[in-house]
């Protein structure tokens, strides 16, 4: 068992073998290679992105399914490499996690990063935040924007 | 913005130092080879957008803010399972 003093949560405690490896961090923490993903009761749907090696580092992250409900999912070859995954069709069964991080710049307007996913294998430890190639999806998706037209009713 | 046109096998230069080779064109991408001091930093662009947010993400997350998202998130319907 270990145990870091976080900045968000305390002291929190965690297996070695829950640790996600990022073996290309994340753009801008590129020396961030171990993050823990923290999913608390109290803060469901979201999760945290809480780095190891830096305790007062962490990202607050949305299920892309819930932010961008039709969001189509697209890596590249690098990408799929970084994540050991194998060749197109074997890899079509696996499970992938799709990931958003939050952005709260404007606290009243926060945004979601649908342009680098999080993606996530938890069966074996390893994560990416995947750049996308094309022009698609925006990095700073506004969240409560997004849901105008499926959700009305609960979301004026 | 200065707007150049180039075919496949040629280049251009950005100030003394910077060297740019358009290496090989095919339907609608470029293969592009950059020549520059090691010090100056090249990133595709949207790497650079996604760095910025990732760095404003860690910064401003307040507690206050992360639970009224929570609050707000958790009016959104459900996602469907499929």
């Amino acid at each position: 068992m270990k145990c870091i003093e976080t900045t968000r949560f305390g002291a929190i405690r965690f297996e070695e073998q829950e640790i996600m490896e990022f073996p290309a961090g994340l753009p801008g923490f590129e020396e961030e290679h171990e993050f823990l993903l923290i999913e608390v009761e109290e803060s469901v749907p979201l999760k945290f992105l809480q780095s190891v090696q830096k305790p007062s580092l962490s990202f607050v992250c949305a299920p892309m399914s819930l932010v961008s409900p039709r969001y189509e999912g697209a890596l590249s070859r690098s990408d799929r490499d970084l994540l050991a995954m194998p060749t197109e069709g074997a890899a079509s069964g696996m499970m992938l996690e799709w990931l958003a991080i939050l952005c709260f710049s404007r606290p009243e307007a926060p945004t979601a990063n649908l342009l680098g996913p999080l993606v996530l294998r938890r069966d074996v430890g390893l994560g990416v935040q995947s750049i996308r190639e094309d022009a698609r999806y925006s990095a700073r998706q506004p969240i409560f924007e997004a849901c105008v037209g499926v959700g009305q009713q609960v979301c004026s | 913005m200065l707007v150049i046109r180039r075919r496949q096998g040629e280049g251009f230069l950005i100030g003394d130092s910077i060297e740019v080779d358009i290496l090989e064109i095919e339907g609608n991408q470029v293969k592009i080879g950059i020549r520059a001091p090691r010090e100056t930093a090249i990133l595709r662009r949207e790497i650079a957008a996604t760095r910025d947010t990732n760095l404003e993400s860690a910064r401003d997350a307040e507690a206050a803010a992360v639970a009224d998202t929570l609050k707000r998130l958790r009016l959104f319907p459900s996602p469907s399972k499929d």
